[in-house]
């Protein structure tokens, strides 16, 4: 969706971008995470992470819907290091933003903005999942300095610079009243990353940080001590979940394509797959779904851009979205039947349909139900806010 | 009124199988197979020989054991729980009652008691591109010389065929009529191509060049019908795996569940986990219902050929939407490479795409209701 003539304009120049990048990347041959890390400074550089930072913090002005373009973008025909960059950008700038006095955003925004500093958020913990105010991680202020201990799971660590994490600052306050987000250098000693690989693509790694007497200056601190949950929340609910519904659309018109043209050019037994009515009508069930799922995602960019407040529509739009695209992946593994279950190595090349989509994604998808806050997170939300159930958690 | 008891033979049975799978098959060994890429463990493959369970449904005169579909279906669900890779379907299954159906006397004379003691591999290779059960495309062509036949064509998704001392090969004869030659595995001109699976194992692609064999291999003369008939028996039973896979995933979920503390409670406290389980719970009693009542008929010898094509359109998606409910009870950690519920959720779907199209189990279905 195209917010305007300008938003229209910009798609178009950030397409033109990544087409030149990638056909400039395959003639030199390089790939991996030389290319990937070679395209975030060059996206940086041309100022688009900037989109929705104001221009006195080094960004491009605007609103975070303008983000949301280049996020389309970069999931549609960027590889995956640099999309989720990107989205983390999206994450941990709005809370600074909103809460961190002008010191710590200008010595972050610019370099955020410019594609030189790479941050991260660190919120989940071994007791803290869904429950995201359960945080152990301490931060205990001595002088001008936090002593920082505790784990945190499931992150992007490895190859980033900042975390910004949710620490425990007060063990005597309510659990939601005594957290507090800094800013922690990944290179202080006393930080251990261990990496935790996920099982849908051989290195497809999270982590595992562990804090150590880690030592973090106050000045670190985002807005005010013990108001980290709160502001945590407000990042999950109007950020995360716009971005994740945009996760859930990661190549999804591209791979419905892809199955769309399986079905027509494939033959089983004699019949060419589209002749068969129970695939027909499955096909058009997904494009009928797929469209909803757009739709919620797009009327979530939309206020976005109008800056009223989104209500209900983030969480409508990540738990509809992972339900499209875990009934898509499962219709699109199935229909390639055989086939479809086997993984890209260059033996099978020949055999393996759609580029090896079908396997990737169904295990893939298994986890966008439950990153970015589950399924079951959503629902009491839109029960208990959205609705005005009482809320039992 | 139809029996849902097992005999008390068949109970001791399942014991012992489970008792089994549980002393010397654990996960460590599933993953062993599975990262070393040793296709399965030789060691507890021996094993099952020892016990009689390569034997099943083999006449005693050939070594075998006395028992039927239902004790296979036993053994099927328990290996699904344990997550056990073998070529028991391929060689007792598909390639026993090949050769007791369609084979001489002195072929099962010959091969029937080597593959009860585990002292072959023989496998079934039937699917072509393109061609996933119709026989009448086969293109795979056997042709005649004085003393025998060269084979050449192409098979996929074959199991073990580069450790198969046989494989059982659908052709196309000079005639036009289907044969199925034994091959030998180390016959010159077979070449066989890893493709490997999301569940973990390889399937091969498998080219014949000229493949020369003696006339006398071959079994005897087998209809469309005949084939279908055996392909869909052996589904049957590997719908009692993912039986077994459903059940053992669900009962992570449950002990998961019970553990994981989040808001101050164990989860499974939570109105809307405990509902998804109990559903979770029915889609697999629902399919175990199916798997043996079609196995009893099996037994009995009453024909049952929409039974067996309902099992593998039910049993397959309801099995594989109880083991990803089982995933997402488990949250981050069950994503991890680490996670055991990682192997069912693998292993289900590729058990699944093995059944074969829903589109051709649904027609079966269609056509026996008389539409």
């Amino acid at each position: 969706m195209d917010l305007n003539k300008e938003g229209e304009k910009l798609r178009g120049e950030i397409r033109l971008f990544l087409d030149e990048h990638g056909q400039l990347a395959r003639e030199k041959g390089i790939g991996g995470e030389e290319y990937a890390q070679q395209l975030y400074t060059k996206i940086g550089e041309k100022g688009w992470l900037g989109l929705g930072i104001p221009e006195k913090y080094g960004g491009a002005g605007g609103t975070f819907a303008e983000f949301t373009i280049l996020q389309d973008e970069l999931l549609a025909a960027a590889p995956e290091p640099v999309s989720t960059a990107a989205l983390l950008v999206g994450i941990v700038v709005p809370p600074i933003l909103a809460h961190g006095g002008d010191e710590i955003k200008r010595r972050f925004l610019p370099a955020i903005a410019g594609g030189k500093v790479k941050v991260c958020l660190g919120c989940t913990e071994p007791e803290a999942g869904s429950d995201t105010s359960n945080v152990q991680t301490r931060a205990v202020l001595e002088g001008d300095k936090y002593i920082v201990n505790g784990t945190k799971l499931y992150n992007d660590a490895y190859g980033y610079d900042y975390m910004l994490t949710t620490v425990r600052t007060d063990v005597k306050a309510p659990k939601e009243d005594g957290i507090s987000m800094l800013l922690i250098d990944l290179k202080t000693p006393g930080i251990e990353i261990i990496p935790i690989w996920m099982f849908w693509t051989p290195n497809y790694r999270r982590n595992e940080v562990h804090f150590d007497d880690v030592e973090v200056p106050s000045a670190n601190l985002v807005g005010d001590e013990n108001r980290g949950w709160h502001y945590l929340v407000t990042t999950l609910r109007d950020y995360e979940w716009v971005q994740s519904g945009n996760i859930a659309q990661l190549h999804i018109e591209e791979n419905f394509q892809l199955l769309v043209d399986f079905v027509k050019k494939t033959k089983q037994d004699g019949r060419v797959l589209s002749e068969f009515p129970s695939i027909r009508h499955t096909l058009a069930d997904l494009a009928t779904d797929i469209e909803v799922a757009k739709l919620f995602y797009q009327y979530g960019v939309w206020l976005l851009s109008k800056g009223v407040s989104s209500g209900m529509a983030p969480a409508m739009a990540k738990l509809y979205t992972t339900g499209m695209a875990q009934r898509l992946y499962d219709a699109m593994i199935n229909i390639t039947g055989e086939y479809g279950q086997l993984e890209r190595t260059p033996a099978a090349k020949k055999w393996i349909p759609m580029r090896g989509r079908a396997a990737v994604y169904y295990k893939f998808v298994s986890s966008w139900s439950i990153a970015g806050w589950s399924s079951e997170m959503q629902r009491d939300d839109i029960a208990s806010r959205g609705l005005g159930l009482p809320s039992y958690l | 009124m139809m029996d849902f008891g097992f005999s008390e033979q068949q109970e001791m049975f399942r014991t012992s199988v489970r008792d089994a799978l549980e002393r010397e098959y654990p996960m460590d060994v599933v993953r062993e197979v599975e990262e070393k890429k040793i296709d399965y463990s030789r060691e507890f493959y021996a094993k099952m020989a020892q016990m009689g369970w390569l034997g099943l449904m083999i006449p005693e005169q050939y070594g075998g054991e006395s028992s039927n579909w239902i004790d296979a279906a036993i053994l099927y669900e328990e290996a699904g729980k344990a997550l056990l890779s073998s070529p028991h379907l391929v060689t007792v299954i598909l390639g026993g009652q090949a050769i007791l159906n369609f084979g001489s006397e002195e072929q099962k004379g010959r091969l029937l008691p080597a593959i009860t003691q585990g002292e072959i591999v023989v496998t079934w290779a039937l699917a072509e591109p393109g061609v996933n059960s119709d026989l009448s495309l086969i293109a795979t062509k056997a042709t005649s010389l004085d003393d025998g036949y060269t084979i050449s064509g192409t098979k996929l998704f074959v199991p073990f065929a580069h450790l198969a001392d046989y494989l059982i090969t659908a052709c196309r004869g000079p005639e036009g009529e289907i044969i199925l030659p034994l091959v030998g595995g180390t016959n010159g001109g077979l070449t066989s191509v890893p493709l490997d699976t999301i569940g973990g194992s390889r399937l091969d692609e498998v080219t014949f060049d000229e493949v020369r064999i003696d006339k006398g291999n071959k079994l005897g003369k087998a209809s469309q019908a005949d084939i279908d008939q055996l392909v869909s028996q052996a589904k049957v039973l590997s719908c009692a795996e993912m039986v077994g896979i459903a059940q053992a995933a669900l009962d992570m979920a449950i002990w998961h569940a019970e553990e994981r503390v989040q808001f101050g409670r164990p989860i499974a406290s939570f109105q809307t986990i405990q509902h998804k389980m109990a559903d979770m719970s029915l889609a697999v009693q629902g399919a175990r219902h199916l798997v043996y009542y079609t196995v009893r008929l099996l037994s009995e010898g009453i024909a049952c050929a929409k039974e067996r094509a309902m099992t593998c359109l039910y049993v397959g998606p309801t099995c594989n939407s109880v083991v990803r409910g089982a995933m997402h009870i488990h949250g981050g950690v069950g994503l991890s490479r680490d996670h055991n519920i990682t192997l069912f959720y693998r292993r289900a779907k590729a058990i699944q795409l093995n059944l074969g199209y829903s589109e051709l189990n649904s027609k079966i279905i269609a056509q026996e209701l008389g539409l």
